[in-house]
């Protein structure tokens, strides 16, 4: 195990999330010393990229997707009467999504016929499953269409393939990364004429861009990004914590912080633990709470609602039930954030702007 | 005896399948994927005859690992089943000749030149160039030599063999054992031991005993930025690709550092290309065992390179340089080879 | 009304065998049952093909029986077997002078017992806990209880017999000391139909006592319900069993890609409405966890139970009687009425020949009995298949058996019938169409029997949907109703052993189906 030398930075956030990224661009764009640690997984990489919540924050808003959009990513405000599919052939309604994910309203989508392509070797769209249940449940026209396909399939390929189709909107699977998106997906809906698409689809590439236009996102802020890294321990002294242990395999390394801000994530990644039926905390030094306390439920739901707890300034409540001086929280391992289910991206934004803003003025 | 490397702890969420650079570059047609190769097959062990060969398919590359939300250590459970499978004689053709120039001469490779050789006495530093620098491409070892002496003195003991690395990955633990064993009487002393090539570097310090640094740990570590005199010798725009084994197995600082030599060198634009720390395809006994899919990957990862506009791609790793001239289609060099020229 | 020379009660393994004994003997055969094939304890058992070991010292006769058969099935059955043997394992807390009586008792009942050293054990077993006192080698081994029935009742239909499931007997008419007609209910239709048969026979299982109570008839029935939870990955080579009386907690067998540790004994009073509960699940993982350590850190996927239908002599519970009764219900008023109870798994064969003999003799039936002799399922041979993962190929045929190249032939000829379903166990989209085609499959839990769609780790996260697509065209239940069904019954299974690992796949599991794709399940 060896030992690096250790880092001093003003603010540490442990977790490379859509919270911890976008506190780490909040507060680098602010001129402050940060550094971010992220273990290279991402719950965010795992999501529908799409933006839903119960509240909607505009400043936060504003701040975030434009920078989303200057690292390829424009997402969308959908009115109400918008629908978005899935790829379980169930329809969604979403605030904020990233451009090419909707057909229309449920009327335009009931006047037109709908073709759900399929390719071979690509699991993601079940044209026969989404087509069935789209009928059913929708009264869409919608008819499934298989694309037989060797290897990589050429921009070209596709377009002429789709060509053949005869549909007025196609749904494709999520088939081009980040950097690729925009451009493939205007050149397919103009070389073909007709509304092109993709479903909502969870783990899979929409939730892998939005990860990705964070973290250039984050890199262009400035802040140090120690990625691949976990914070295994906290280090207080009299009460305050001031020392993170950053780990990988072969290294150790400390990090001195005057804030912490913990967006690691609920308990599904890393970022928090279980033991038997109870949500912990890796830390070990703070506690966790559920939101909202209710009795009877199932393990399940217990354990989805429960995270760290923050005061009104997000500052975390400690195991003695004090408010932490210089420690804050954020996103999905917070209590409340991941339950009731079908909550989606914003609230967690939502509280990491809040919280951003909080530590910032704290120092 | 409960599920090794913490597979049981897999949510089937599939984040490994879409990281892993094989799966996306040949489809599971091809290679089943970090997932069925560690988490599910290995739950009917009774059958793991049933296991195909392409299980030696995975380049190591790690990145299933880092992206993995329940931290299973994949690659570790395709180690494990590679030595099961070896140890039941199913060696891939690529893998047995490798093994018959490990019982020639030692090596991994077919040996071309006369042993590199430098005896100092109490030198700061033992170089350990590995089979590919110090073999294949000798300028890489000749650039790490003259690198170091800058500030250090360098000995190369004679009698070297290949670390062991590949043979882990063929899964041979007999011929990496013997091996193991010749190198480790030449490492007594206490020089640092310092090597050119991120899979001996990991290979050493998980199996050795001794502790290995690679070059540009010593460089940023031991010697320090501020002793590397580098000069203007015009301007060169590069690129780095950031390997496999020296993000994830030596560790992402020693990423930093290489950026941070970069940075330190009048004259040269480091241009980043996007995703440079995707897998080159070299690792994992790809090269010797699929050497198709090491193509295809290198190819992948050159046409991203030249996206990034750089005249050169300098890779801190000699098996990545290896597979990438291969591909063609833009110069590879070695990070250190590149720096030596421009003090 | 229409005739048959035997009407069978309850499609468990012991009906499947009788239905297909008297199939091989020329009789005319109906097989009923209320809900699905193997619905009771041949649905809920251990696996366990016993050597008799277990039954050596308290139970010689039952033990002496198992013995016997299992060597029987090993040949007539071999797809659906793992012959992998078993060790009896004895720990510092447990009676050191049982072990010589095992051995006697093992002696005496032919069962065949060898001592070996604890470092010869360990080396055959490694999983095995470092504070072994003695151990024996048994020939046990596991099987599949859902491939056996179903085999059984292929073959008993490839001859004629006819079985139908989800037909719930709903009454017995009785004139002048027999059974005149059986009324039952098809559940698909909704149709109350009747049958007059010559023969019946009772091999309900659990619920014999109330469906010979349909005849006037009184019959006397311990009901036992034991609980096991299931093991993600196989934890050991071999079964693994306390060499000691037997008592709650004994057993670890490893079975396709599972560990089922097992079992508990108490007293219920209904086959129906019974669950594991959590002290079952925690005292079975800890007891389990002193012979083989690795249970301690293992992943519990799902926990379930099973009712054992006792004869009533001896005492409760471990020290029931194993053996197995057939009632002739002639000696008290019922000419044509044959009831069959107790028994094991193992010995189910031996069983339906009992009863096969008794009613071949009402019918005047001469034919003996063949099934120790003929092959039920062979395993097939395997080529491999452009597209199809060998490893698939190997699941197909370990499930199938004989029945390998139909249900290939389903995946190979149909569109899109190579896909796989479910990637924890390897189902292919074809296996499930095959089954839905069959027509005896009407909900998830169904196709999970025959398929083992939705077995592995996740417990059915993402092949829930591949399962609604292959359902598709091919059955007329609503693709919704396949989840809604399979995901409650899941969480029967589930909700004893919600903790750690499985606790965080079913969080997953909820934000994917639930949170995301708006799936509708129960919780509570």
């Amino acid at each position: 195990m060896r030992h690096l030398d250790p880092v001093r930075t003003e603010f540490l956030v442990i977790g490379g999330g859509a919270a911890g990224m976008l506190v780490g661009t909040y507060l680098s764009e602010r001129r402050r010393d940060v550094a971010l640690v992220d273990t290279g997984t991402s719950c965010t990489a795992l999501s529908t990229g799409c933006f839903n919540g119960s509240g909607i924050n505009e400043d936060m808003l504003e701040f975030l997707l434009p920078r989303l959009m200057s690292n390829g990513l424009s997402m969308i405000r959908y009115g109400e009467q918008m629908l978005l599919l899935g790829n379980a052939g169930n329809r969604y309604r979403c605030r904020l999504a990233p451009q090419y994910t909707a057909m229309g309203t449920l009327e335009s989508m009931q006047q037109s016929r709908l073709a759900v392509v399929g390719i071979e070797g690509n699991s993601e769209v079940d044209p026969e499953l989404i087509c069935s249940l789209l009928r059913q449940d929708a009264g869409l026209k919608a008819d499934p269409v298989h694309i037989s396909n060797r290897g990589r399939m050429s921009l070209n390929a596709l377009c002429d393939a789709l060509n053949q189709v005869d549909a007025d909107a196609i749904m494709l699977p999520p088939l081009f990364p980040l950097r690729d998106y925009n451009a493939a997906m205007l050149e397919l809906n103009e070389r073909t004429g007709r509304i092109v698409f993709e479903p909502v689809t969870p783990l899979s590439l929409p939730g892998l861009r939005l990860a990705e236009a964070m973290h250039e996102m984050l890199s262009i802020s400035g802040c140090r990004v120690m990625d691949h890294r976990r914070v295994t321990k906290l280090i207080q002294i009299g009460g305050r914590y001031d020392t993170a242990i950053v780990q990988t395999p072969g290294t150790t390394q400390e990090v001195n912080f005057s804030t912490l801000i913990i967006a690691g994530g609920s308990a599904i990644g890393p970022g928090l633990s279980i033991s038997g039926k109870e949500v912990t905390d890796p830390f070990e030094a703070f506690g966790i709470t559920r939101k909202p306390e209710v009795q009877g439920v199932s393990p399940i739901t217990r354990a989805l609602s429960s995270g760290y707890e923050v005061d009104g300034r997000y500052r975390v409540i400690m195991s003695n039930g004090n408010s932490a001086e210089n420690v804050f929280a954020c996103g999905s391992a917070l209590a409340g954030i991941s339950y009731p289910l079908g909550k989606g991206l914003l609230d967690a934004l939502d509280c990491a702007w809040d919280a951003a803003h909080y530590a910032e003025v704290s120092r | 005896m409960s599920r090794p490397f913490n597979a049981d702890r897999c949510i089937n969420c599939g984040a490994c399948m879409r990281a892993c650079p094989v799966v996306q570059e040949e489809t599971v047609g091809r290679f089943d994927g970090p997932r069925s190769l560690a988490v599910d097959s290995s739950r009917f062990s009774h059958e793991v005859n049933s296991l195909r060969d392409n299980i030696f398919a995975c380049s190591m590359c790690w990145k299933c690992a880092d992206v993995c939300p329940s931290r299973i250590e994949m690659p570790r459970a395709i180690l494990r089943a590679r030595a099961d499978i070896f140890d039941r004689n199913a060696a891939l053709p690529g893998h047995t000749k490798m093994m018959q120039n490990i019982d020639v001469d030692g090596l991994s490779v077919r040996r071309e030149l006369d042993p590199l050789s430098l005896g100092v006495e109490k030198a700061s530093v033992l170089y350990f160039p590995g089979c590919i620098a110090g073999q294949k491409f000798r300028n890489i070892a000749d650039g790490a030599v003259r690198t170091l002496l800058q500030n250090s003195t360098v000995r190369i003991p004679s009698g070297r063999v290949c670390c062991g690395s590949p043979l882990e990955k063929a899964g041979d633990k007999v011929r990496m054992e013997a091996l193991r064993k010749r190198n480790l009487k030449l490492f007594e002393g206490r020089s640092q031991i310092v090597t050119s090539c991120p899979g001996c570097t990991s290979h050493i310090n998980d199996h050795y005993g001794v502790e290995a640094l690679h070059i540009v740990e010593y460089l940023v570590e031991s010697v320090g930025l501020a002793k590397l005199k580098f000069r203007n010798h015009g301007v060169v725009r590069v690129t780095l690709h950031e390997p496999c084994h020296l993000k994830r197995t030596v560790g992402p600082h020693a990423i930093d550092y290489c950026y941070d030599i970069l940075h330190s060198m009048p004259g040269i634009r480091v241009l980043e290309m996007p995703e440079p720390d995707r897998c080159c395809g070299g690792g994992g006994g790809l090269l010797s065992g699929y050497p198709d899919i090491a193509m295809d990957l290198a190819k992948t990862k050159i046409e991203d390179a030249k996206t990034s506009g750089a005249d050169v791609v300098l890779a801190p790793c000699p098996f990545c340089v290896l597979n990438l001239k291969q591909a063609g289609g833009m110069d590879v060099m070695d990070l250190i080879e590149f720096v030596s020229f421009r003090f | 009304m229409p005739k048959v020379d035997v009407l069978i009660i309850g499609a468990g393994v012991t009906g499947a065998g009788i239905a297909r004994d008297l199939s091989m003997r020329g009789a005319s055969v109906l097989l009923l049952d209320r809900g699905d094939f193997c619905s009771g304890a041949s649905g809920a058992n251990h696996g366990m093909l016993h050597s008799g070991a277990r039954y050596a010292v308290k139970d010689p006769d039952s033990a002496k029986e198992c013995a016997t058969e299992a060597n029987i099935l090993r040949k007539i059955a071999a797809p659906f077997i793992e012959d992998i043997g078993g060790l009896f394992v004895s720990l510092p807390e447990d009676d050191y002078g049982f072990a010589e009586k095992f051995k006697r008792g093992c002696s005496n009942a032919g069962v065949d017992a060898r001592e070996l050293d604890v470092s010869e054990a360990r080396e055959m077993e490694p999983s095995l806990s470092g504070d072994m006192v003695r151990a024996f080698w048994v020939d046990d081994g596991s099987i599949d209880p859902f491939g056996l029935t179903l085999a059984n009742i292929e073959d008993a239909r490839s001859k004629g017999v006819k079985v139908r499931n989800y037909c719930e007997v709903v009454g017995l008419d009785v004139k002048d000391y027999s059974i005149e007609a059986v009324r039952f209910k098809d559940h698909r239709s909704g149709i109350i139909e009747s049958m007059n048969p010559s023969v019946v026979v009772n091999a309900a299982g659990a619920w014999s006592s109330s469906i010979a109570g349909m005849a006037g008839q009184k019959l006397a029935l311990r009901i036992d319900k034991g609980s096991m939870v299931v093991l993600n990955g196989r934890l050991c080579r071999m079964l693994v069993n306390r060499l000691r009386l037997p008592a709650d907690g004994d057993i670890v067998v490893p079975n396709h890609s599972s560990t089922i540790i097992g079992t508990t004994s108490s007293g219920v009073t209904s086959g129906d409405g019974n669950s594991p509960t959590e002290v079952e699940v925690s005292y079975l993982l800890r007891e389990t966890a002193k012979v083989v350590p690795g249970i301690a850190s293992a992943r519990a996927v799902r926990a379930y139970c099973g009712v054992r239908p006792l004869i009533p002599t001896g005492g409760g519970g471990r020290s029931a009687s194993r053996n197995f009764k057939v009632l002739d219900h002639a000696g008290s008023g019922i000419d044509n009425l044959i009831s069959v109870i107790g028994g094991k798994l193992t010995t189910y064969r031996l069983m339906a020949e009992k009863v096969s003999d008794l009613a071949c003799q009402k019918i005047n039936n001469n034919n003996k009995c063949r099934t120790a002799k003929e092959t039920i399922s062979e395993m097939p041979v395997i080529d491999s298949v452009q597209g199809i993962h060998d490893m698939a190929l190997l699941r197909m045929a370990k499930k199938n058996g004989s029945a390998y190249q139909n249900v290939l032939e389903q995946c190979v000829s149909y569109p899109r019938g190579k896909e796989e379903v479910c990637t924890c166990e390897r189902v292919l989209r074809g296996e499930i169409q095959y089954h839905l085609k069959k027509g005896d499959a009407r909900n998830a839990s169904d196709l999970v029997k025959r398929t083992r769609v939705g077995m592995g780790y996740c417990q059915g996260g993402l092949c829930m949907l591949g399962l609604m697509s292959a359902a598709m065209g091919v059955s007329k239940t609503a693709p919704i109703e396949y989840i809604d069904s399979f995901l409650t019954e899941r969480n029967k299974g589930v909700m004893p052993i919600l903790v750690g690992e499985q606790l965080r796949q079913e969080m997953f599991k909820a934000h994917l189906l639930r949170g995301v794709y708006g799936i509708r399940e129960e919780s509570r």
